[in-house]
């Protein structure tokens, strides 16, 4: 398992290496100078080409690729082109927030989308499973901003009630506040997510119901509940947490619309500004650091079959 | 209104305390430093919604802006936009402000007196308050009055900061700056005439700081201030994406008259609307514009609210075309977009109503064209644009190229652009739409790099910025952003008009550059004009309006019946 988990370590580094320069060229070729940008309307010719200087965008792309990964490496990641702060800095105020979102997300998430699944299973073609299926199937095709909207709007419209907005209340401040303002996007995130866990694990429970091992243990005499925690929920359970460790990755990227409608200073927002104007730095660094997440996401959602069924062993 | 030139009315405005104190008085804390008319037209200044009752000192004001201030200098006093120059008039100081929109109102801050003594309004003299005293801080300011040396030190540093918001006006015009009497005098020396010398000295891009910021580092500036305006920020409360708080002055040059009333300011940074209007009806913020005037009676309705104002917003979407590259090149194309436009559909279905028609200078800026010269020179006549195409030697419909920014926070797009491109297709144009992330749009934009553009621009109170926009060396004096109409004849008149002191007069001029540009066929074409539909909380007393962006100066007035 150990030389398992260095290999894909290795690998990983590798991907990430192809990432890096991936998305250094990318932002490269896109059509726009950052430093005209980080002017807005108020330089001459000369500083801008001060701005380049500065910021190396002067030097031959190599060198400009060497430069930004000695610091990752030394683990500075630059400064956030426009505003001239350390990325490092930003993400160490923005990352609680979006790790919370994350968290309670996926708590939703697993707290709704499982459960539901095995009802929807075991009564499968019940009224409890057309509600399941039916819920399942507007949560995947309505989109989570359309859903947040109107979990903003609708009780402000009616009850006069809004989450707290625009500020990041820290849990250990204030924790009641802070759920008020974390819980409205995690359940709309978690919504959709949900959604998708929920057919899966469906699917995926009717399957496994239909194995061999699960007639062997019914004709054992076990009894329908022991059948079903013992032999049946782990091995259907397989799928699911590949699609939850993909879930979590997809969240990182999703989340950015959300803390938009909620006016969570998350990473996401981070991103986005810094893309619309053209922060190589915050860009490149996040990136990376999205790309590690997944990288070691899967990883993990890998290690944890080998747990799940003892049958997966990795040499 | 004629008998005194521009110059001459401003130079006989002086602070009368004893106005102010019964301005104050009428207006139930209208403390707005109002100046009268040269010519004693009446008691004019900001009208003041809601401002019955007597003034209740505390309370925080909660304000959501949608602007991610971080992302353009933070709180920079001399290099910050967007959101950043709204807070500067609460921080720091100008010598005076003359409200652009209304000429009748000027605010005398840190000057208590200025003289113009050259005709040709070369030298600018200001006698420096002497009562003006910096506000306890964090950046180790020492807490004593702004003097002539520091109105030195600020407008120099301007003239060397890389960035710096107010670097065409200081850096193109300014000669010399001069303390003189043991620092209790400013003068400042121009190059040549400047017509829009005394709306430019007090804007918020080109206050006055304690000299001891001019050394302090760009990155300190951006979190954190010293100055002597009525509120100053909150020391570790500007985050990034988040907001900011600030808190009275407690040694406010005003202090002793009462204000400011409030205790300070919670600003936080709310990016979509449908979190800004529930943050308002939630009280999370004390007003808000709304999109519509249907959203305003909506609102009206169900809530305790008032409408601030109806002003103008003083902004527009411009449709601007490049006049080196074809089709464009033609004026008889420039003309067919003109006539495209219908701008009363765009008043009636983006603004049910509550907008106006734009010639080049927008309505209501002194010096735009009345409406029946404006139904004249640039009619709604789809058929003269086929007409004009096909003339210039093109087949209908004639494909142009047009770039946007297609960033869902600038709603205007969204609701400009179907009815624009509807109206360009009737005329005999088929658009191909280039819809452009932010960056990309401002890059080209300011590379001139497109055929024409479809822009949504600042607010602009004078007449100055859009005709400049048609010089040669464009808006900025940079040769960036247009082309202008690369005519030298349109750019003599339009420079022109920045030597002429005389208002009345260069009102006029300002008409005959528009009309000098109309026949030559425009290239930068405003489309319309919205108003302002800011609502307020009924609490939220005394609100400054009527005079455009000096409200920015009077937050000291505002109080909160709560």
């Amino acid at each position: 398992m150990r030389a398992y988990i260095i290999r894909r370590l290795i690998t990983g580094v590798f991907i990430l290496f192809v990432l890096s320069i991936v998305v250094f060229l990318v932002l490269r070729v896109a059509p726009a100078d950052p430093a005209v940008i980080t002017c807005q309307t108020a330089c001459t010719a000369e500083q801008i080409e001060a701005i380049r200087d500065k910021f190396g965008l002067n030097d031959p792309y190599p060198v400009q690729y060497v430069t930004w990964i000695k610091d990752l490496a030394t683990g500075h990641l630059g400064n956030a082109g426009i505003n001239d702060r350390p990325v490092i800095d930003t993400i160490r105020h923005r990352l609680p927030v979006t790790l919370e979102l994350l968290i309670i997300t996926i708590l939703f998430t697993v707290a709704i989308g499982i459960p539901f699944g095995i009802i929807s299973a075991l009564y499968r073609n019940s009224m409890a499973d057309f509600s399941v299926r039916l819920t399942a199937v507007f949560g995947l095709s309505v989109p989570a901003f359309w859903v947040g909207t109107l979990v903003i709007f609708i009780p402000s419209e009616l009850w006069g009630y809004a989450p707290p907005l625009g500020r990041s209340i820290s849990f250990f401040d204030d924790p009641v506040a802070n759920l008020r303002q974390f819980v409205p996007p995690a359940a709309v995130l978690a919504f959709a997510s949900a959604a998708g866990i929920m057919r899966l694990a469906r699917s995926s429970l009717l399957e496994v119901m239909r194995t061999d091992y699960i007639r062997t243990a019914r004709s054992k005499g076990l009894r329908e509940g022991v059948v079903i925690s013992r032999h049946a929920l782990k091995n259907s359970v397989i799928p699911v947490v590949t699609v939850l460790g993909l879930e979590v990755s997809g969240l990182l990227g999703g989340s950015v619309i959300i803390e938009q409608i909620f006016a969570l200073p998350g990473l996401g927002r981070f991103i986005f500004e810094a893309l619309f104007t053209r922060d190589y730095f915050v860009v490149q660094s996040m990136t990376l650091y999205v790309g590690a997440v997944v990288i070691l996401m899967n990883l993990m959602v890998d290690i944890s079959y080998a747990w799940l069924d003892p049958r997966i062993r990795y040499a | 209104m004629a008998t005194k030139n521009y110059w001459e009315r401003f130079q006989r405005q002086r602070v009368s305390r004893r106005r102010l104190l019964a301005t104050a008085g009428a207006g139930a804390a209208g403390l707005a430093v109002v100046a009268a008319c040269g010519d004693g037209g009446g008691e004019p200044g900001p009208e003041t919604p809601r401002a019955e009752g007597t003034p209740k000192p505390g309370g925080v004001y909660k304000d959501a802006t949608d602007v991610i201030s971080d992302a353009f200098f933070g709180l920079h006093p001399y290099l910050a936009i967007a959101a950043g120059p709204a807070y500067f008039a609460r921080m720091y100081n100008a010598l005076f402000n003359q409200s652009a929109v209304d000429p009748r109102f000027r605010l005398d801050d840190l000057a208590s007196g200025y003289e113009m003594p050259d005709p040709e309004g070369l030298e600018h003299i200001f006698t420096i308050r002497p009562n003006v005293m910096i506000a306890p801080n964090t950046l180790g300011v020492p807490e004593r009055a702004l003097d002539a040396q520091d109105c030195k030190a600020s407008y120099d540093i301007i003239q060397t900061l890389d960035l710096a918001n107010a670097c065409q006006f200081v850096c193109q015009y300014f000669q010399n700056t001069e303390a003189l009497e043991n620092n209790t005098v400013f003068k400042i020396t121009l190059s040549k005439p400047y017509a829009w010398f005394q709306v430019n000295i007090g804007r918020a891009i080109n206050l006055v700081i304690p000299r001891e910021l001019t050394e302090v580092d760009a990155g300190t500036l951006r979190n954190n201030g010293a100055g002597g305006g009525a509120f100053q920020i909150t020391p570790g409360t500007f985050v990034e994406g988040e907001g900011l708080k600030m808190h009275k002055h407690p040694s406010y040059w005003r202090a002793s008259e009462g204000v400011p009333y409030m205790d300070g300011w919670d600003i936080r940074i709310i990016p979509d609307r449908a979190g800004r209007r529930a943050a308002f009806i939630n009280q999370q913020a004390y007003d808000y514009g709304a999109s519509s005037e249907s959203e305003v009676d909506e609102l009206l309705a169900a809530h305790d609210l008032y409408l601030g104002s109806e002003d103008p917003t003083y902004t527009f979407i411009a449709f601007t075309m490049n006049v080196l590259r074809p089709p464009f090149d033609d004026p008889r194309i420039r003309k067919a977009a003109l006539y495209a436009l219908n701008r009363d559909e765009f008043v009636q279905r983006v603004y049910e109503g509550a907008a106006k028609p734009n010639g080049i200078v927008h309505w209501p800026v002194a010096g735009a064209l009345d409406p029946e010269e404006l139904a004249e020179l640039q009619p709604y006549d789809p058929e003269r644009s086929k007409q004009l195409i096909q003339d210039a030697g093109h087949d209908l419909p004639l494909r142009i190229n047009c770039m946007f920014p297609g960033q869902q926070t600038i709603e205007e797009h969204d609701t400009h652009l179907p009815i624009w491109l509807v109206q360009m297709e009737d005329a005999g144009f088929s658009v191909n739409q280039e819809a452009l992330d932010i960056a990309t749009w401002l890059t080209r934009y300011r590379q001139k790099d497109y055929d024409s553009s479809l822009a949504l621009n600042q607010i602009y109170e004078t007449a100055e910025i859009p005709l400049d926009f048609s010089l040669s060396i464009g808006p900025a004096g940079s040769d960036i952003y247009t082309e202008g109409m690369q005519d030298p004849e349109v750019d003599a008149a339009i420079d022109g008009t920045k030597q002429i002191l005389d208002f009345d007069e260069r009102v006029e001029a300002v008409k005959q550059v528009q009309r000098l540009l109309y026949e030559k066929g425009p290239m930068f074409i405003p489309i319309v004009t919205p108003l302002s539909r800011t609502l307020y909380w009924n609490f939220v007393k005394n609100i400054p309006t009527g005079i455009g962006t000096s409200g920015f100066f009077l937050t000291h007035q505002i109080w909160l019946d709560i």
